[in-house]
């Protein structure tokens, strides 16, 4: 299983990694991207399937990354993981078709919660 | 302090450190705890700094994560999972003390229940001394776990009131 994570920081794509394995999550191929559109391009070229990113980024953020996603016609299950969250962002990932939103900082187990539908 | 802002202050510091305590344990596995302040240590060069602003209807705010140069080290390391001897590179110190201060602002903006505080980008800074006296509008306090791991100090500044308008980031 292929899961792509999305975030500008490198501390947090090592976290959420790291967060992965410790949620008990073997065995995952894991790629990264720095923003949105290093994410379309990587996500158009390796189809994973399932996506983890970040809302606030440089040059395309995660809404903007999802909705590209959308009209690329690419269904892949996508969660939102940010260090803010609120009713506000929340409609707005609901609404561009995001599974879920994982508020930063998270355990293992809310990582566990949070994929369970999506990673066999 | 002893104006009516700095009150404000010292209220809200509570939280704030709660908030990067809370992002410690979680993040880090970093039990983090108040602790006595350390004055003999305030004026030492060789200090990093990750800040990020706050604002909130009730006004302008900063809050900043300050570490010497040692903790900062053991932070990064901890949160990259590198060994006690491996060398962090610096981008990726500055990525690790602006991540942990991104994330304490979210739990200080759950945690006040205001969902139109906005929260800028983190910024980094390193090799200064820690402020000595504190801005008059400020507060911090040292959060420390065991002798060996690494402590920070909080630092919350009152930046006036809120402007209308300025530039906001989505949403």
């Amino acid at each position: 299983m292929k899961i792509l994570i999305v975030d500008d920081s490198r501390a947090m794509r090592r976290i959420i990694h790291r967060t992965l394995r410790q949620a008990g999550f073997a065995g995952l191929e894991v790629l990264e991207a720095a923003d949105g559109v290093e994410a379309l391009e990587l996500a158009l070229g390796t189809r994973p399937d399932l996506i983890l990113s970040d809302w606030h980024m440089p040059r395309m953020s995660g809404l903007e990354f999802k909705r590209a996603l959308n009209e690329a016609g690419l269904g892949i299950p996508f969660g939102f993981v940010t260090s803010e969250n609120t009713h506000e962002m929340r409609q707005l990932a609901e609404e561009a078709g995001a599974d879920f939103l994982l508020a930063k900082p998270f355990t293992p187990e809310d990582m566990s919660l949070a994929l369970e539908a999506f990673v066999a | 302090m002893t104006t009516a802002a700095g009150s404000l202050v010292s209220a809200e510091l509570a939280a704030a450190a709660e908030a990067v305590r809370e992002t410690c344990g979680l993040q880090l596995g970093l039990a983090l705890r108040p602790a006595p302040d350390d004055a003999g240590a305030t004026g030492a060069a060789g200090w990093c700094r990750s800040g990020i602003d706050l604002t909130a209807a009730d006004g302008r705010w900063r809050l900043t994560l300050l570490a010497d140069a040692q903790s900062a080290r053991r932070l990064t390391q901890r949160l990259f999972g590198l060994d006690p001897d491996e060398d962090p590179e610096p981008a990726d110190l500055a990525d690790a003390l602006k991540e942990l201060v991104n994330i304490a602002a979210g739990v200080f903006k759950r945690d006040r229940r205001d969902p139109r505080l906005h929260i800028a980008l983190p910024d980094f800074a390193e090799g200064g001394p820690a402020p000595a006296p504190l801005p008059p509008d400020a507060a911090s306090v040292r959060l420390a776990a065991g002798p060996l791991d690494p402590q920070v100090r909080v630092l919350l500044d009152w930046r006036g009131a809120a402007e209308t308008g300025g530039e906001r980031r989505e949403p």
